[in-house]
This record gives structure tokens, C-alpha cells and sequence, in this order.
């Protein structure tokens, strides 16, 4: 239990009678790379905002880093690191100077990198921010969350506005902070490639409760597209144990599985005396089946 | 029990304010530019109405008692002396330091001097002490041809020195500074060039011997028959003689209704007069008179020769709380640097540049129309003062550019002009009495084309400089705030930012910055009158409701001048509405400094400090804002209350001490309530309460009250001594700041 960075349990947020967090039980262990996967209001940012602390929890129990959210010490404040999906600065300042100013806060701020990131995703210094777009706003953000090299990260859609360079670099620093296995990531996205390439574990989130959580990996192997041809036409009744979503057409069927295995196909085989092939999934596809399931 | 961190944060947020030049500048001001209210004063706004020649060049007159015997010794000619001022000599020309000693000296009689003013051949004006006019042979006068100028000061001016004086035909002024005048003046009507007569008292009171008045119907008949005389200036300063003690009941011709009444029978008739300075304005009814004979002398341009005492009062009022209040505002600008230390964001937007400009501009007109009336002109005024407006925002913007270059020395630069703004008043007093007399003469709107230019350049000064404000706001509004930082801090910002101006190909990036924002600045008009629009509707931002109470703070305490009677009801007025407006502007201030702070602070309440202790950081640095400026509006309070009412005793200060701590902390809590609403109502009934509140304080710390009536002001004043007061507000305060506090704690931050 100590080795989870985030646990939550029950956790239920609402806004008057309007109730975004339904009984959110999560539990990321330190050093993962969680990608949390939702539709649009879902509640991922809610989630993530509880989590920080800038919410108020309604319900349930929440813990980062051993500690109340609403109640963060100074010390895990700081080995926390926060890009939001709006990233609001100050437009009177530059670039430089915002960043002189957050690392002000921070004993650890790392300002030769947080130099080499300016070059890397080509940020002028003295540009100021009223002028910057929302592209360049958002690897700021991301500059400004990451300076001062926290332990956990707390990313909201943070490549919703960069574009494919600026995706790649993204992906390539927080590949490189996650080699260690030290530091924890989680996530919202919807870019599925993207969380595909560096997340280790998926929450998936829909109508304020985690639908799954589990190890990508895990995910990938256990949900399925099964493509069933028989001799003769199928029933509209037909169905398959674990099945996400299924497609009757004539003698053909295409069915989503959430947990294949082997017995599964071959009952389908015996019953039906039809040919099945099954074919790996890739994360936007699961997705989609799991939303679709609901 | 304070614990060392929150100790470390208390010396750090005191070490930002006790750093600040410009606080240093605000305690040099409590300690010595409280002169300017001083009654001793010799600010140009104290002195005679009119001017003479002898203010003219005053410094180059020659009064060197020990240099004026040796030379009538030796016989030397000094073409180069053209003034001489013997009430200056004092009792050093009567005497003769012999070879003796020191402490034996013998009279040196004044005749035997006579003769040496031959030796100063192009003497222009000579102001002669008592006894002494008569000593000099008429001859040797008149052999002065230069001579345009006499004054003569004696207790009485008789028929010999009018003699004298009529011998010396190129004489064009005469200024008679006596409380006795000869049964008759007829012999100056010889003096072809005669044009202007000045009779007063001078610092001549009573003599205890017969006394003919200097301005007897019949004196004023002899001046009127004067063939050259063009301006007359009569300034009696009536004081009971002898008849009066002896009972008479025959009106003296000194008493001001007389002498105007008799100045507008003599002089109906005048063919030469053009400027007639007439006694006294200082009550209405004496201003009427006034205006009465000006209405019957349409063809003289009649002044009173003293200034309104009301009107004077009011301008030095005015002006100590228009600087004063001037700088809580660049306190409470350069207040936005307490940064990281304090744990507070810096703002500094142009909202606040803008509106100080906008105060600047108000308090001016404000003064303006406090000084305005029948001494000075309106128009000369606002001349005189958006000038000075427009010197102080030159002066800013030099400093801006020299900031940009990175010198570091900038950063005293403001200071210095601050200094120099704030003792300008003072500095007045050691001006020459020229320059006074040409400052007079400006103000009473003699030169109305050239404060018409005045008036006109300054407002294009203005413009242009808040345009290059809002053209490179950010980069010239960080430096023209600078100097609330630390010399430190500044070091250290000053080597970070982006000063890369040598840097040919950043100075291209930079001027095409400087052109689009040029572009932007053309659209800025519509963008104005939009937030205009906005701020009537209130909008949602708690800074529309400060602007407006600040508006009406201001309005309100500048009304006062105008609405109150006796001299008396006037001074509680005054006192109690500019401690409003001293008591109120901070908290306002403040409160507009921390609007729109809700959604930024998601990003502060994420920097690595403790919840609560983030939140007690605000409310300290808030309070100690607060307390610093109340501190020092409680101080100029009791300093007015001592000067004006001469009533502060320990148990008014004790209470209105215990009041302003109340207020404080009631101040920290509506502000800092007020952040975190977005509802207009709860804005509004806080505001109320912080305004009554204010108010109440404010009547505590001058310890009087308001009414209609004296009875009724008294009857406030012994309601508010009630035990129950003190409490009051204290309970009213804690359960503010309580309620804020816990706001606080439970807000949440982010945006949703």
C-alpha cells in the first residue's frame, strides 16, 4: 500500500446537484506512466484537480503521496509537478522572466535544463507571453511543471495543442525522466498513440468512475477482435462470453472480447463449425470498444 | 507562539517595505515635510497679494551695514549698487565699533551717513527705516535720477518726509508703511511719474501717541488727485486706537467696510487708476464689499490685498493630502513587487498606471478648483499643476530609458524626483521674492495666453508619455514600479532580464514588437470605452467597485471644502474628510490590488508552501500592507489634528489607535473576502461595511462627529465615546477577518 503514489478510493466529486465523480478507486503505484483515457467530460480533469488539491473532495478518501490532497505539505508540493490543460500566465511577463519567477519558489529548480528545453522546443526567451500561441503556451506549461524535476507528474492533455515535433520532443523527455523507474506520470489524453509509446499502466474513465485500470500491456492482450465465418447463418442471439460489442452479418460475425483466451475460441469452433481469426487490437480501437460497450 | 519560519516571513515582508526608498521618502516627509503646514511659513501662498518693486532682484540688494560705513569713509563711488535696503541694516548703522572694544560702540547717527548715497549714483530703490528719510538732505535725493523706488517704514510719516519725497522727481513708487499719515499728501502731486502708492501697517501695530488714520476720506482724495497714479494699494490692518479705548463711537477709516466704501466714492471718478488692491476678503461679507466696488469701478481691476485665509487653508490642505495621497499610491504600486518573499504575485498592470493617471488627473483639478476662486484664476492654476504632472511623468520616463540601459544607479532616480516633488512646497519658501511675485502674477491670471500654452503642453506631455506607457507598458511599467524592491532585488532583476539591446538582431525583434503594438494601441480607444462601459455595470470585478468608491472617497473629501461655514466647523470638516480619504484609499488600493486574484492563485496555491501557511502569508502581507499605510494616515491625522484643533491628548490617540487596529484587521478581512467572490452582492454589502466602518474610525481618530447642527455633531461625538464602540468595531473585525479566513481555507482554487 505505501507504494502507491495515488490512491483513491470512493472518491466522488460534485458541483451542486451535478455529480462529475461518481466512486473513483484508483491506485497508481510509484514509478508508473499512467495514461488516463476518457471522453469529453468524463471527469479526468476533475480527477486531477482533486488529486492537487484544488478541488475539494465530496466523498471518499484520497491520498498523494501519503497525504491529503486539500492538506499538501510544502515538502510534496514541491516534488510535484502540475501542467494544466489551459496553461494561464502572466501576459506582462517573458518567457524567461516566468521562468525565473516559478523557479524563485523551488530549491531545486534546474535551470540549465529548463535552458535546454527553451532550445529544444524552440522558445524565445524574451518573447513575451500575451504574444506566445497556444502551442508555445503549452511547452511552457510543460517547462514550468517539469523545471524543477519532480517525482510525480500530473499532465492534463498536455499534448492536446502541440504539434507533431513538439509531440515527439514530449514524448521524448518524459521518456527519458521515466527511465529510472523512479518517477511517476499520469496523464489525460486523448492522443492514444501517444500513451501507447510511453504509458506502462491505462485508466480508462467514463461517466465519473475508472471503467479499468490496469497494465497496457495486460490491455492490449486480453481484449480482442474475433472475426467468425460459418457455414451457416448465424442466430441473432449469437453471442460470446466477454463480449464487448458484437456485429451479426449473415454467416459472419465480428465480436470485441475483453478477455480471450483459448477455450473461448475453441467453443466457438465446435459450436458453430466456423472458422475464427483474431486480431491484436490497438489502444484508440480498445477504447473505442469499451466506450462503445457502455 | 511565532514559530522561526513564520518569524523569517515577518522580517522578510518588513525588510521589503523599511528597504523601500520611497518609505524612506514617506518618513522623511512625517518627520520634516510637515513644515509646509506650519503657519510661520514664507510659501509663496502666505504672502501679500500684490508685489512690489523691492521683491524684484532681492537677493542683489545691498544691506552690509559694516560695508556702507567704511565706504562712506573712504568715499569710493559704487555705480554697481542700484538697491539698498536699510530696514535690513538693523541697529548696526546707527553704531560705530570704535578701536575700543568690542562691547563699547557709539552711536553713529544716520545724517552723518546721508551724504554716502551719493556715492551710489544709479541707486533705483531705497527702503529707508525710522527717522531716517528726514536725515537725508533733499538735495542728495534728487540728485539721484535713478531713483525710482522709496519705501518708508515709520510709526509716523509726516509732512517732512512727504516733502522729501517730493523732491525726488523720477520717482515712480512710494511705499509708505506707517500707521500715521501728515494732513496732507498734496505735495507728491509734483512727481510727474508717480504711479503707484502702497499704504499699509507693515508690521507697525499701535503707538501710544495721537494718531491721524493713514486712510482718511481725504487721504484718498489726495491720492485720486495724484496725475499719474495707476495702482493703489491700500492694506489697512485695523486695530482699535486710541478713540476706541476712549469710547468713541466714530468708525475709524481703517475698518474695512469704511475704507471700501469710501474707496468707492473717491475713486468713481478716477481717470488714471487701472489696479486698486483693496483690504480684506477673508468673510463673505467682506467679499461682497468688495465685489461692490468693483461693480462701481468698472475701468479698475480691483484685488483684495490680502489673501482668503479660508482659500489658504484649503490649498495647503489640499496640497498636503494630494502628495500625500500621491504617494500611498506609489507605495502601493511599487507594493506589487513583494513577490516571492512574501508570496504574493507581482501586478503590475496598466490598470494601475492608468489609473493612477486618472487620480493624478482628478486630484489636480480637485486642487485646482480648492485654490481657485478670487486670489488665483482657475486656468493658471491647472497650468501650473498639470505641469508639474507632466515634469514628474518626463522625469519617470528619462528614468525608464536610463533603466533600459541597465545602469543601476537608475534605481534612485525615482526617489530623487519623489524627493523633489515632496519638497517643492518648502522649497518655494527659499525662492526669491521675484520669483514669487512673477508666480503671483501668473496665478491671478495676469498671463492667461501663456497658461493656455502651459496648459496645452503639458496635456500633449501627458498624452505622449502615457502612450509610450501603453506602447511598451510591461517593459517601462516594471522599472517605473522598481524602486519598491530591494537594492538587491533589484541587482539581481536587473541582471536577468532580457536586456539584450545591443544585440542587433534582437533590437530588429524588438522594434517590430514595438510596431505591432503600435497597431494594437490604435484599437485601444474602442478597448477604453468598452471598460468604461463595464465599470458602470459594475462588472464582476472587485477593482470597478474600488475604482468608484475611490471616485466618490475623493469627491466627498474635496466637497467639504466647499460646504463648510466657521472657521471652526471648517477644520473638523477638513480633518475628518482627508482622514477618510487617508483611512479608506489604502484599503482600497489594496482591494484593487488583489482583484481578479481567484484564478490566478490556482498557480500559487501549486508552489511548494503549505496551505496554511500560504494562506496566512497572504493575510499577513495583506495586513501589514494595510497596517504600514494606516500607520501612517493615523500619524498626518494626529499632525493635522495638533496644528488645525489643538486637541490631541493620550486618550485620543490611545483611542484612536485601538480604532485603526480594529480597522486593519476589518480591512484585511473585506479585502481579502472580496478576492474570492465573483458575486457582486457580497462585494457590495462588504464594501459597505468597510465604508461605514471607516467612517466611524475616522470620526473616532478626530474625536468629533457630524451633523447638521453643532448639537448634533456633539451628540455623535459623545455616542461615539459610548463603551460599546470599540468593541463593536473589534467584534465586527474579527468576525470579517474570521469569516475570510476560513473562506480561505475551504475556496477552491481552480477553475472549473
Amino acid at each position: 500500500m505505501n507504494n502507491d503514489i495515488i490512491r483513491t478510493s470512493g472518491l466522488r466529486k460534485h458541483f451542486g446537484k451535478n455529480e462529475v465523480l461518481r466512486g473513483v478507486d484508483l491506485a497508481i503505484p510509484r514509478g508508473a506512466v499512467v495514461g488516463l483515457l476518457g471522453s469529453n467530460g468524463a471527469g479526468k480533469s476533475t480527477l486531477i484537480k482533486c488529486l492537487l488539491g484544488l478541488l475539494k473532495i465530496s466523498a471518499g478518501t484520497a491520498t498523494l503521496m501519503g497525504e491529503d490532497p486539500w492538506n499538501l505539505s510544502a515538502h510534496t508540493k514541491s516534488r510535484i509537478g502540475y501542467v494544466p490543460q489551459v496553461v494561464h500566465l502572466y501576459p506582462w511577463m517573458k518567457v524567461r522572466q516566468v521562468i525565473e519567477y516559478t523557479g524563485a519558489f523551488y530549491a531545486n529548480w534546474d535551470h540549465a535544463w529548463c535552458r535546454e528545453l527553451l532550445d529544444q522546443w524552440d522558445l524565445d526567451g524574451a518573447a513575451w507571453i500575451r504574444n506566445l500561441s497556444t502551442g508555445q503556451l503549452q511547452r511552457l506549461g510543460l517547462i514550468l511543471g517539469m523545471g524543477h524535476r519532480p517525482d510525480l507528474y500530473l499532465l492534463d492533455e498536455p499534448a492536446a495543442s502541440l504539434d507533431p515535433s513538439g509531440r515527439r520532443s514530449l514524448l521524448r523527455s518524459l521518456l527519458e525522466i521515466t527511465e529510472d523507474r523512479e518517477h511517476s506520470i499520469l496523464f489525460s489524453t486523448h492522443i492514444t498513440s501517444d500513451l501507447e509509446r510511453i504509458a506502462s499502466h491505462v485508466a480508462i474513465m467514463g461517466n465519473g468512475v475508472i471503467d479499468y485500470f490496469g497494465e497496457l500491456d495486460e490491455l492490449k492482450d486480453s481484449v480482442k477482435r474475433i472475426r467468425v465465418h460459418s457455414p451457416v447463418d448465424l442466430p441473432p442471439d449469437f453471442s460470446v462470453p466477454g463480449a464487448l460489442r458484437t456485429e451479426i452479418n449473415g454467416d459472419s460475425a465480428i465480436v470485441a472480447v475483453a478477455a480471450v483466451n483459448d477455450e473461448v475460441i475453441d467453443g466457438i469452433r465446435d459450436r458453430w463449425d466456423a472458422s475464427v481469426d483474431v486480431e491484436d487490437l490497438n489502444l484508440e480501437d480498445i477504447f473505442l470498444e469499451l466506450h462503445d460497450a457502455q | 507562539m511565532l514559530s522561526k519560519s513564520a518569524l523569517r516571513q515577518i522580517s522578510g515582508i518588513s525588510k521589503t517595505y523599511l528597504m523601500r526608498p520611497l518609505m524612506l521618502c514617506a518618513l522623511l516627509i512625517l518627520g520634516i515635510g510637515c513644515a509646509i503646514f506650519c503657519f510661520s511659513s514664507r510659501s509663496l501662498r502666505f504672502r501679500d497679494s500684490y508685489s512690489t518693486p523691492f521683491d524684484q532682484n532681492a537677493s542683489d540688494t545691498f544691506h552690509d551695514a559694516q560695508a556702507f560705513v567704511r565706504w562712506s569713509e573712504d568715499g569710493t563711488v559704487h555705480p554697481e549698487i542700484t538697491a539698498i535696503d536699510f530696514t535690513r541694516m538693523g541697529s548696526a548703522i546707527r553704531t560705530k565699533p570704535n578701536d575700543l572694544g568690542p562691547r563699547q560702540a557709539e552711536v553713529l547717527p544716520f545724517g552723518d551717513l546721508e551724504q554716502t548715497l551719493a556715492q551710489f549714483p544709479n541707486l533705483a530703490k531705497v527702503q529707508f527705516d525710522r527717522d531716517q528719510l528726514t536725515q537725508v538732505a533733499p538735495t542728495t535725493l534728487a540728485a539721484l535720477t535713478s531713483l525710482r523706488a522709496i519705501s518708508v517704514l515709520d510709526v509716523k510719516v509726516t509732512a517732512a518726509h512727504i516733502a522729501a519725497l517730493s523732491q525726488v522727481p523720477s520717482l515712480e513708487w512710494i511705499s509708505l508703511q506707517t500707521i500715521d499719515l501728515p494732513a496732507s499728501l498734496e505735495p507728491l502731486s509734483t512727481l510727474p511719474n508717480l504711479s503707484s502708492v502702497c499704504i499699509s501697517n507693515g508690521p507697525l501695530s499701535m503707538s501710544n501717541g495721537p494718531m491721524a488714520s493713514p486712510y482718511r476720506p481725504e487721504t484718498l482724495v489726495e491720492l485720486n488727485a495724484l496725475p499719474s497714479l495707476r495702482e493703489l494699494i491700500l492694506r489697512p490692518q485695523y486695530l482699535p486706537g486710541l478713540g476706541y479705548f476712549a469710547g468713541s463711537k466714530t468708525p475709524d477709516p481703517a475698518c474695512d467696510p469704511v475704507l471700501k466704501e469710501n474707496c468707492r466714492e473717491v475713486f468713481a471718478d478716477s481717470q488714471t487708476l487701472q489696479r486698486l488692491w483693496l483690504g480684506s476678503n477673508q468673510s463673505d461679507a467682506e467679499r461682497n464689499q468688495l465685489a461692490v466696488v468693483a461693480k462701481t469701478l468698472p475701468h479698475v481691476r480691483v484685488r483684495p490685498a490680502t489673501y482668503d485665509s479660508r482659500k489658504v487653508l484649503e490649498s495647503r490642505m489640499a496640497g498636503g493630502i494630494l502628495m500625500f495621497a500621491t504617494m500611498v499610491i506609489m507605495l502601493q504600486l511599487t507594493s506589487q513587487f513583494s513577490g516571492p518573499s512574501a508570496q504574493l504575485i507581482p501586478r503590475f498592470a496598466p490598470v494601475h498606471l492608468g489609473f493612477f493617471a486618472a487620480f493624478i488627473t482628478i486630484a489636480t483639478c480637485a486642487y485646482a478648483l480648492a485654490i481657485s476662486g478670487r486670489d488665483l484664476s482657475l486656468l493658471p492654476a491647472l497650468a501650473t499643476f498639470a505641469s508639474c504632472v507632466a515634469v514628474v511623468a518626463i522625469l519617470h520616463a528619462m528614468w525608464s530609458v536610463v533603466g533600459m540601459t541597465g545602469r543601476q544607479y537608475a534605481y534612485w532616480l525615482p526617489a530623487l524626483i519623489v524627493v523633489c516633488v515632496m519638497y517643492h512646497p518648502i522649497a518655494m519658501n527659499f525662492a526669491p521674492p521675484w520669483w514669487s511675485a512673477i508666480l503671483d502674477q501668473f496665478l491671478m491670471g495676469v498671463h492667461p495666453v501663456v497658461a493656455m500654452l502651459l496648459l496645452a503642453t503639458a496635456a500633449l506631455v501627458l498624452a505622449g508619455c502615457l502612450l509610450l506607457f501603453s506602447w511598451q507598458h510591461r517593459f517601462w511599467a516594471e522599472h517605473a514600479i522598481a524602486p519598491a524592491m530591494t537594492v538587491g532585488d533589484l541587482g539581481a532583476r536587473m541582471s536577468s532580464l532580457a536586456w539584450n539591446r545591443r544585440d542587433d538582431r534582437k533590437s530588429a525583434a524588438q522594434i517590430g514588437r514595438w510596431n505591432r503594438r503600435l497597431q494594437d494601441t490604435l484599437a485601444q480607444p474602442r478597448a477604453t470605452h468598452r471598460w468604461i462601459a463595464r465599470m458602470w455595470r459594475l462588472g464582476n470585478s472587485p477593482a470597478y467597485i474600488g475604482a468608484i468608491m475611490i471616485i466618490v472617497a475623493i469627491t466627498f473629501s474635496f466637497g467639504s471644502f466647499f460646504r463648510v461655514n466657521g472657521a471652526s466647523a471648517m477644520d473638523h470638516m477638513m480633518v475628518h474628510h482627508s482622514v477618510l480619504m487617508l483611512l479608506a484609499l489604502p484599503m482600497l488600493l489594496i482591494a484593487m490590488q488583489c482583484s481578479g486574484r481567484r484564478d490566478t492563485l490556482a498557480r500559487d496555491i501549486l508552489y511548494p508552501v503549505a496551505r496554511e501557511r500560504w494562506i496566512g502569508s497572504v493575510f499577513l502581507a495583506v495586513w501589514t500592507q494595510l497596517g504600514s499605510l494606516l500607520a501612517l494616515a493615523f500619524i498626518i491625522a494626529n499632525l493635522q489634528i495638533g496644528f488645525l484643533m489643538q486637541v490631541p491628548t493620550p486618550s485620543h490617540v490611545l483611542r484612536g489607535l485601538v480604532a485603526a487596529g480594529a480597522l486593519s484587521v476589518l480591512g484585511t478581512g473585506v479585502i481579502l473576502s472580496v478576492t474570492l467572490h465573483r458575486g457582486i452582492a457580497w462585494a457590495i454589502a462588504l464594501g459597505l461595511v468597510g465604508l461605514i466602518s471607516t467612517i466611524c474610525v475616522t470620526m473616532i481618530i478626530v474625536d468629533t462627529g457630524l451633523g447638521p447642527s453643532g448639537a448634533a455633531a456633539e451628540s455623535v461625538r459623545q455616542a461615539l465615546h459610548h463603551p460599546a464602540v470599540l468593541p463593536g468595531i473589534w467584534i465586527v473585525a474579527g468576525v470579517i477577518f474570521s469569516l475570510a479566513y476560513r473562506q480561505w481555507q475551504r475556496t477552491e482554487f481552480a477553475c472549473v
